[in-house]
């Protein structure tokens, strides 16, 4: 019963935090997905006009081959971590939450899954508007492809785009959305098919709510030094990913033990990030 | 208090929403992991035919592998598990010779240095080489079986009973303590790819010396399991093996000649050229007794070397063996075609030859590339690749071009064509729509249909 209730307080804790976050938040998954949606309506549109009496419409796999997508969905993640560790740093010097505080007694750990919960849920939507980027600028992309090759614009060009019209019998690719998911290296993250990138997509699901938590409470606490643990565990994710999508195709056991060692570290680093949080938080007053 | 209570509630439908969207996008795209739309186009003739047969066959890159298999005129297909998890690329050995001078030889033996040009062959080839090097001159040499025609780095070397009594110039590299190194070039043919046959009948590998008319002596096959997958290249180690000659062929003073063995089920398929004509051997291993000896009549010159150098095509099922071999180079392309013979293996005749010249298919070129052959009840089924017509200039530059291959089925009843179709899939829009590679029909496959299935 006790244990419910203070579950219950913690999830009431996580919300709270929550629903301030989304002040920045919302606005970084809107842009997100607008961004994507746009350049890839941008780029089919781009492969139908930039050359002259020429029309080589580009598949969606093309545009999602391109590197701006991932530079965007990993900006977009840089974003929410920064505004975590804002929002946590300026939780925890405790400017306007003492009196929530008390509403919410809950105890350092409930304290430390407040934080974490709220953090984890961001990138969890994070992850969902990414693949609502995919299926929308793929509608998009569709319904692009649909109206390019309808006639009625001057000298037999697309009435739409007063482009010239592609040539005959163009179609987009059967079965072209899941090729997109199977080829494109940043999808792997979204739709994996080996256990090393589910892994990979769990431990970025992780590693955002662990760092900044722990970075903010280290922060209060004027133990700069923390940045290491937390840059060593980004950049072996960034590694494991790295390495990971380059050889997605060629997929063999000796890349996959490449990225096991970095898997290591991250998940060491992560325990130890985690547990270093708990013990500062149940030694400092916050608690 | 209640307003708490209301906003975790609205968090965790959050929450639960969007895993559940996770969930729903990874559910919806693990349905169109097959979607391929696989299926029999571009029909003309009696589609009947195909009743009779299974085709079957692997739509893959390395992303991603659809298996297919038809059933009689629709095609079921799967996506393949371990997309990912390519296999190794399996190690296919090679079988070629070592020649070396037969002792009592005259050897010409000349150094030269290094950037000299050095006529090989009565000059029709011109070699300079950046070190210094020994060319060789010799007339009789002795041949071995090797995987690499090479003076070091060889795996093993089996001593063969036949020798080569034409004229040869081998160019080494002269090493720093002057003597011979590795070879740069030879007026050999095998050091220009032209390999042995080796067959694998259960366990056991088996090579057969393929022979010309400057060969003399006793050919044979020999059994070179063991050795054909040896990497050891490491230096002091014995690697001279000798092997029994397990069915020894009378060269006749070069009048016979071995041009190529091939698998034919548990047996194995010698083609022997004895006088000019072309004879088939059908030999059981272990036993080695011969079962049979057919005549095929009506090779040419130019046919049977494509036997010689591998490019044609033995396809052995059950009681029928079906030979073929492009019929091409003839400047009106259009009368390119692929020469089959059809044997009888019980009876041990040809009992159909024809030119197949199949159409070209919409969006390709004519289907010549043979991948298998069937045939049975008098109707002889031919499964070939054509090359995707690709509309893009720089196709040669393009790798996706490599592997824009598509299957055809051209099937013959008393020599005539009664039925052409294609195999149709996702695979033109690779091309068509510029995605970033094209995926690759493998392991196609022509089998009698078994009913009850």
């Amino acid at each position: 019963m006790k244990r419910t209730e203070a579950a219950q307080k913690t999830l009431q804790l996580s919300a709270w935090h929550f629903k301030r976050m989304g002040k920045f938040l919302w606005p970084i998954y809107t842009l997100l997905l607008a961004a994507e949606v746009l350049f890839a309506g941008w780029s089919f549109y781009r492969s139908l006009t930039s050359l002259p009496n020429v029309t080589q419409p580009v598949s969606f796999q093309e545009i999602f081959g391109r590197p701006v997508l991932p530079i965007l969905f990993y900006a977009a993640y840089g974003l929410v971590f920064a505004g975590a560790l804002l929002y946590f740093l300026r939780f925890a010097a405790g400017a306007k939450s003492t009196y929530t505080l008390r509403t919410l007694p809950v105890g350092s750990r409930g304290m430390l899954w407040g934080m974490l919960l709220p953090a984890a849920a961001a990138v969890l939507l994070l992850y969902a508007t990414q693949l609502l980027a995919v299926y929308a600028g793929y509608g998009v992309y569709r319904l692009e492809s649909l109206l390019c090759t309808l006639p009625g614009g001057a000298d037999g060009a697309s009435r739409l785009f007063g482009a010239p019209l592609p040539a005959a019998g163009w179609v987009p690719p059967e079965n072209e959305l899941y090729l997109t998911f199977v080829r494109t290296a940043m999808l792997q993250l979204f739709y994996p098919r080996h256990p090393v990138f589910w892994l990979l997509a769990v431990a970025l699901l992780l590693l955002l709510p662990v760092g900044a938590v722990y970075l903010a409470i280290s922060f209060y606490g004027r133990s700069w030094g923390a940045v290491i643990p937390a840059a060593v565990a980004a950049a072996c994710e960034g590694f494991a990913i790295s390495n990971a999508q380059s050889s997605i195709g060629t997929w063999r056991l000796e890349d996959a033990l490449m990225v096991v060692p970095a898997m290591l570290l991250l998940a060491g680093g992560m325990v130890y990030m985690l547990l270093a949080a708990a013990g500062r938080l149940r030694r400092s007053e916050l608690g | 208090m209640k307003r708490n209570t209301k906003r975790a509630a609205a968090f965790l439908a959050l929450l639960i929403g969007t895993l559940a969207m996770l969930a729903a996008s990874g559910i919806f795209l693990f349905t169109r992991r097959n979607a391929e739309g696989i299926s029999f186009a571009q029909q003309q003739g009696d589609a009947s035919v195909l009743n009779g047969v299974c085709i079957s066959g692997i739509l893959e890159d390395s992303f991603h592998s659809v298996g297919f298999a038809s059933q009689g005129q629709s095609i079921t297909h799967r996506a393949l598990r371990q997309t990912m998890l390519e296999q190794e690329t399996v190690y296919t050995p090679s079988v070629t010779y070592y020649h070396e001078p037969l002792p009592g030889v005259e050897v010409e033996r000349r150094a030269c240095a290094a950037g000299e040009q050095v006529e090989l062959d009565g000059g029709n080839t011109v070699i300079s080489s950046t070190e210094p090097s020994i060319c060789e001159t010799a007339q009789g040499f002795a041949l071995y079986l090797t995987d690499f025609c090479a003076t070091q780095n060889y795996a093993y070397r089996v001593p063969t009973q036949v020798s080569y009594r034409g004229r040869l110039s081998t160019l080494f590299v002269e090493s720093s303590n002057g003597e011979k190194g590795e070879i740069l070039a030879s007026t050999a043919a095998w050091t220009n790819n032209e390999r042995c046959s080796l067959v694998q009948v259960g366990e056991r590998c088996y090579a057969i010396t393929v022979t010309d008319a400057f060969c003399r002596g006793t050919g044979g096959i020999y059994d070179v399991t063991g050795l054909v997958d040896k990497y050891s290249w490491s230096a002091g180690e014995s690697r001279l093996y000798e092997r029994e000659n397990l069915y020894p062929v009378e060269l006749r003073g070069g009048e016979v000649q071995i041009l190529s063995m091939q698998a034919c089920g548990e047996k194995l398929a010698l083609f022997i050229q004895v006088d000019g004509g072309l004879t088939l051997r059908i030999v059981t291993p272990g036993s080695w007794r011969t079962e049979q000896i057919i005549a095929l009549p009506g090779w040419t010159e130019g046919n049977i070397a494509d036997l010689r150098y591998g490019s044609a095509h033995f396809m052995c099922k059950g009681r029928y063996a079906v030979l073929s071999v492009l019929q091409d180079a003839a400047p009106p392309e259009e009368e390119a075609g692929l020469q089959c013979d059809v044997i009888d293996l019980e009876r041990g005749m040809v009992v159909e030859q024809l030119l197949s010249m199949p159409p070209s298919p919409e969006g390709g070129q004519r289907p010549l590339s043979l991948q298998d052959a069937l045939y049975m009840d008098g109707t002889l089924y031919l499964l070939s690749l054509a090359h995707r017509d690709y509309g893009n200039p720089l196709d040669e530059l393009d790798p996706r071009a490599q592997t824009a291959f598509f299957p055809c089925l051209s099937v013959y009843r008393d020599g005539e064509l009664v039925f052409f179709c294609t195999v149709r899939s996702g695979q033109q829009e690779d091309l068509r729509a510029m995605t970033p590679v094209c995926r690759e029909y493998t392991q196609l496959k022509l089998e009698e249909r078994r009913e009850a299935l």
